[in-house]
């Protein structure tokens, strides 16, 4: 169930209140659990099962780990389960896929082959508890964490319903210790989660949905005929649309988290103040560049083997990451070009780092500006069903094109302001966080800007735009 | 928490006072969620019932309660709002089970439409049935219609964007002459509204893409082939184009001329094909804003489809 439905308004009021009862800790661990694989059978009963092998393999696994020391034995049950996650996710993620990619590579050797469409349904949620579980088991094999005692804590950090199908991914670190004490959250907690739950709605449904996507809809739903300076404008309203509609499920998931007494790592951090691709990615989506830095890059070497495999694990990483996203070659496209942009940062920042005139802020301002129009770019082939579609917006983004579709002036009038609130927004963050900044408004001005939140959450009719994380 | 104490009573305060605005401006609760009030319709067409599928024109022509009454047999709206009743016909072809009346509405703008803006609302609806409903997807629709059944303000022409348009303009906000039911019904009741809805602000029409001669044969073999699978389970099809009139009327003759395009179908196909246009008993009607019969009308047209149904099927009794 999304975020922005009336069911979940009814599931979470339903939690938080029995979480909020005189029971023991542990009656508060098994209700979380259970409304977690409640949240999650809501979408596909049947995969329940999945989410319950993942948590059995990794709790199995991980804790003979823990009894093994020999690293060979080691390896062979951390290969387990790095077979089973994995495994679970090439299937249901990428089978489809391959099948049509090998059936097209024989094609090109004059081999017919057309096998029946799988039409495997993709388990939501899937991209993010495996890489969650994962990351469980690659600790404990590494020794920087022990083998956890208790089978309910891991099963919740693994099913813990508000990041389950959309993250943060969570690390086993930073979840578990917070099941050692009994979890409730305090009024503050309450408050600020609450509010933090009201922003994130209020993002995805008013300003992504209402605001943004219908311009970036018309657009790329005829993206043969779009002109240059709608094309621009498009491209700029997805950059806001995918960011206000991500960063609004993961201050949802926070915010939830935190009135049931958890916290959760942040997931954005003014990410289009960025100035640099490295510090793009260190306030995008941070718990999967997080995740990506210390399992795949590192594992693969990272900067430890020299320049060129330095250059060739980012490239690797970058375009597994974008691979991870989705089963289509638009998304590896869009991982590579961001491997493309850090390997062209990096040998910059070889010639001209630590040079005086880098740091002058009209030069800063400058190179920020260009990671947010190179990022914009790059978000062409996230968002285009097809290679075409991409091809026609770049194509558009730098040509003029004759006969183009007129610019709609109603989108335009209501995508243009929130794009450029979003992006003041963005700077005036960029070096500090949004709750210090809350923390300092009179709490009368907080309830009106509450209030006017609520409202126009309440006044989009029907919701029939799913997250766009959720695909992932 | 005093902040969200507070904020809470205004927005209960701005929801209660937006509530009685709507009510006092004579707006009654209406059903918007038009994707789920069709997953449950189609989840409950009759096997032997009447399908009603097209545009808003059918949503807003033909009621289907009234129907149900003339003929004594179950009716399921399935228009689908700006669609083509093509996909929908399709879908309808497929299921082995049906054997009873499809009524397709042809609204020529989608109907013979060229230009393909990535997947029409017909196939979304379509794809989202044969996907299946989660038990997410039930229990939303369930509380979905109970909010709606109690709260007229959730219209969705009252909704933040219209608003925003209306600030826009500074003009104020109109009372929605249309209601959606749970029935699938659209009731329209300009009251008068006509000069607002028409005279002040012609809508500004959109550029077509309509068929070429090849792509017209295309179509009309793909709804024959659809029409002559429910004809062989017993079942029949009737193509009903709708009245509409001036500026639509035009616009619909300019890009879509009926010798071309309608007849094509008309000749092509082995269902009834019935043209406004050709029928003395509804050529007069004239929707308010061009293209969507008032309900007054609609009932009328009701009665004018019931006998339509009953030419074609002689076995079914007219109370």
């Amino acid at each position: 169930m999304t975020f922005n439905s009336l069911t979940f308004l009814v599931f979470f009021a339903i939690v938080l209140a029995i979480h909020h009862l005189p029971i023991s800790a542990r009656a508060r661990k098994l209700n979380l659990v259970a409304f977690s694989y409640l949240f999650y059978a809501a979408w596909n009963p049947p995969f329940v099962a999945l989410l319950w092998l993942s948590t059995t393999v990794d709790w199995v696994v991980s804790g003979r780990m823990g009894r093994n020391p020999s690293p060979a034995k080691r390896k062979a049950l951390l290969i387990v389960s790095l077979s089973t996650n994995l495994g679970l996710l090439a299937t249901f993620k990428y089978g489809d896929f391959l099948l049509s990619n090998f059936s097209q590579l024989l094609s090109s050797f004059g081999i017919a082959y057309q096998p029946p469409a799988m039409n495997i349904i993709l388990p939501v949620g899937i991209s993010f508890y495996t890489f969650q579980t994962l990351s469980y088991t690659i600790e404990v094999y590494r020794g920087r964490l022990k083998p956890w005692p208790s089978l309910l804590d891991f099963a919740l950090f693994v099913s813990f319903f508000p990041q389950l199908v959309a993250g943060p991914i969570v690390r086993a670190t930073d979840f578990l210790p917070q099941c050692i004490e009994p979890r409730r959250a305090t009024r503050n907690q309450l408050s600020w989660g609450l509010t933090m739950l009201t922003i994130g709605v209020a993002q995805k449904v008013v300003l992504a949905d209402t605001l943004l996507a219908p311009v970036v809809d018309k657009v790329y739903d005829a993206s043969a005929s779009a002109g240059s300076l709608i094309a621009w404008i498009a491209t700029f309203a997805f950059s806001a649309q995918i960011f206000f509609d991500f960063a609004g499920y993961s201050s949802c998931a926070i915010g939830i988290a935190l009135c049931l007494g958890f916290t959760l790592p942040a997931n954005f951090r003014s990410p289009y103040a960025a100035v640099g691709f490295s510090d793009f990615w260190r306030r995008w989506h941070i718990s999967l560049s997080s995740w990506l830095r210390d399992y795949l890059y590192i594992s693969l070497g990272g900067n430890r083997k020299g320049l060129k495999r330095t250059q060739v694990n980012l490239v690797i990483t970058m375009l597994l990451g974008g691979l991870w996203h989705g089963a289509s070659w638009n998304f590896v496209v869009w991982g590579g070009l961001h491997g493309g942009y850090l390997l062209i940062e990096r040998v910059a920042q070889v010639i001209v780092g630590g040079a005086r005139w880098t740091q002058l802020w009209v030069v800063r301002f400058a190179a920020g500006t260009l990671t947010y129009l190179l990022v914009c770019i790059a978000w062409v082939f996230f968002r285009a069903q097809s290679f075409s579609d991409a091809a026609n917006i770049l194509h558009a983004l730098f040509h003029y094109v004759p006969n183009a579709i007129p610019i709609p002036g109603r989108e335009l009038l209501l995508a243009a302001p929130t794009i450029i609130m979003m992006l003041v927004t963005h700077l005036l963050l960029r070096n500090t966080t949004f709750d210090q900044v809350w923390a300092r408004v009179p709490w009368w001005i907080q309830s009106i800007f509450l209030s006017i939140l609520l409202m126009s959450v309440a006044l989009v009719p029907g919701a029939d735009r799913a997250f766009i994380y959720f695909q992932f | 928490m005093r902040a969200w104490a507070l904020a809470l009573a205004l927005f209960a305060g701005a929801v209660i006072g937006w509530e009685i605005h709507w009510r006092n401006r004579g707006l009654e609760p209406s059903f918007g969620r038009d994707q789920e009030i069709w997953l449950q319709q189609r989840g409950d067409l009759a096997p032997d019932g009447i399908a009603l599928v097209g545009s808003s024109r059918i949503r807003s022509g033909v009621e289907p309660v009234l129907l149900a009454s003339l003929l004594d047999m179950p009716v399921t709206q399935l228009g689908i709002n700006g669609s083509s009743s093509l996909p929908v016909l399709e879908n309808i072809a497929e299921d082995e089970r049906f054997r009873g009346t499809v009524v397709a509405d042809v609204f020529p703008p989608k109907f013979f439409d060229a230009k393909r803006r990535g997947e029409t609302a017909a196939d979304l609806f379509v794809n989202a049935y044969t996907k299946g409903r989660s038990p997410f997807d039930f229990a939303e629709a369930a509380l979905g219609r109970e909010v709606d059944a109690r709260l007229a303000s959730r219209h969705s022409a009252i909704g933040l964007m219209p608003i925003l348009s209306a600030l826009r303009k500074r003009a104020p906000l109109r009372t929605p002459y249309y209601q959606g039911e749970e029935t699938g019904f659209l009731r329209q009741d300009f009251r008068g509204e006509e000069a607002v809805v028409w005279g002040e602000e012609p809508p500004t029409m959109p550029v077509e893409s309509p068929l070429d001669n090849k792509g017209i044969m295309r179509l009309v073999w793909r709804t024959q082939a659809a029409i002559q699978k429910i004809q062989r389970r017993g079942g029949d099809v009737i193509l009903l184009r709708f009245p509409s009139t001036r500026l639509f009327l035009q616009h619909e003759q300019n890009y879509f001329p009926r010798e071309q395009y309608w007849d094509a179908i008309a000749r092509g196909t082995s269902a009834l094909a019935i043209h406004f246009e050709d029928r003395p008993a509804v050529a007069h009607l004239a929707p308010p804003d061009g293209s969507h019969l008032d309900y007054r009308d609609a009932e009328f047209m009701t009665r004018f489809v019931a006998e339509l149904i009953q030419t074609r099927d002689r076995t079914i009794r007219r109370r």
